[in-house]
């Protein structure tokens, strides 16, 4: 269960020094997930020095909590959406031409764009879940930690995210 | 969880793989009635899930946000320390000020003229009122003055204990004149000056009581208290 697992709990070391290693384990994965999320690149980088940098004022002020690294996605959701939520109150749009952009040459494949689209249509919470859930690689239970909902709200989301992405994508049984 | 919502769950547990045979089977047949739940039903085999999974698998960006982590945490180091050496500056600044300030006796003087300090009373609907209290030193001590009417009569005068020592003659009352003693005694010459005095007048009248002959022995009476 790896939303249990304690992340540099090693309390000889400052809050600097633990949160290289968390940069150290989780930087890449994290800035790929949130890449996913938001659908840009640079911003996904931009926040995920937010996170890291949250991490290191949290140990700083209390070297004793535990941090976890389901507290790490969790400070990254949240990240993420208050700004897609920001960039939809000023109309912001990113067209499909541009989200390819953020990928590398080897990421954009037919399929890849395509779930980029279909994920791009989701409400929030359930790019969230569903984020959490099959990209991340959360149980429902987790996730239901993670975002406060219970594990039956997060099946129930991820079903609703699947049949909309299969709506999105014409993906056929 | 109403009935329909409950089953939507279920199909997500499904799609989590997080189902088991019991609630699988459920699902299944509330599916065979339901088209839109025997839709979802469908859409398990269509590896959906798998494909979104396998999508993190074939990304190949690898950032690194160590390097610039790093510098905000310094650059926050900085401005912590910064700020702290510049509280500390300013209040080494204030309590410089404030003792100079008391110390040379401006801080005193300051709060004695705040006291001082005409008041303003502002209203919405009234004018502007300015009121100057009268200065403290302009009023002179009330010990300093004697009510010459409830003076006594042996009251002479007052002498003032202000700074210029003036004397103020409180003049006696007309009906308490007290009784000139020296006019009730008789003249005595002595040949040399001529004197009023009680006590040589009343010596003599003695010693002529004495030479009378009567009541000797018995001290003489001395001259009545007036």
């Amino acid at each position: 269960m790896e939303n249990v697992y304690v992340l540099g709990l090693d309390r000889t070391l400052d809050a600097e020094a633990r949160v290289e290693r968390l940069v150290h384990e989780h930087e890449a994965r994290l800035a790929r997930y949130l890449r996913r999320f938001i659908n840009d690149r640079e911003t996904a980088l931009d926040l995920t020095q937010d996170v890291f940098f949250a991490a290191y004022r949290m140990l700083r002020t209390d070297p004793s909590r535990p941090l976890t690294a389901g507290w790490l996605y969790k400070t990254a959701t949240n990240h993420a959406i208050s700004l897609l939520r920001r960039q939809k109150r000023r109309g912001a749009t990113v067209q499909l031409e541009d989200a390819g952009s953020a990928f590398r040459l080897d990421e954009r494949s037919a399929e890849s764009l395509d779930l980029q689209k279909a994920l791009n249509a989701l409400p929030h919470e359930q790019l969230a879940c569903v984020m959490l859930t099959t990209y991340a690689g959360y149980s429902s239970a987790e996730t239901g930690l993670i975002l406060g909902l219970s594990a039956d709200a997060v099946r129930q989301r991820v079903c609703r995210a699947m049949r909309s992405m299969r709506a999105s994508m014409g993906v056929t049984a | 969880m109403s009935g329909h919502a409950r089953f939507e769950a279920l199909a997500g547990a499904l799609l989590l793989n997080e189902a088991g045979e019991r609630e699988r089977a459920e699902f299944e047949a509330h599916a065979r009635e339901c088209a839109r739940c025997a839709g979802d039903a469908a859409s398990l085999g269509a590896g959906l899930r798998e494909f979104v999974a396998s999508a993190a698998a074939r990304e190949t960006w690898q950032p690194s946000v160590a390097r610039d982590v790093s510098v905000r945490i310094a650059e926050s180091r900085q401005k912590r320390v910064r700020f702290a050496v510049g509280s500390l500056g300013y209040a080494v600044a204030a309590s410089i000020v404030l003792n100079v300030a008391f110390v040379s006796g401006f801080g005193g003087r300051a709060i004695e003229a705040l006291r001082v300090a005409p008041e303003f009373r502002y209203a919405t609907t009234q004018r502007l009122t300015l009121e100057r209290r009268p200065p403290a030193v302009a009023a002179a001590p009330v010990s300093q003055y004697v009510d010459i009417r409830n003076a006594p009569a042996r009251a002479f005068y007052v002498r003032a204990k202000s700074p210029q020592k003036k004397v103020y003659l409180a003049p006696l009352a007309p009906l308490q004149t007290p009784p000139d003693i020296a006019a009730t005694l008789a003249l005595w010459t002595d040949g040399d000056s001529t004197r009023r005095d009680v006590a040589v007048q009343f010596e003599r009248r003695c010693e002529q009581v004495v030479d009378a002959g009567f009541a000797t022995g018995e001290p003489c009476s001395g001259p009545t208290d007036r």
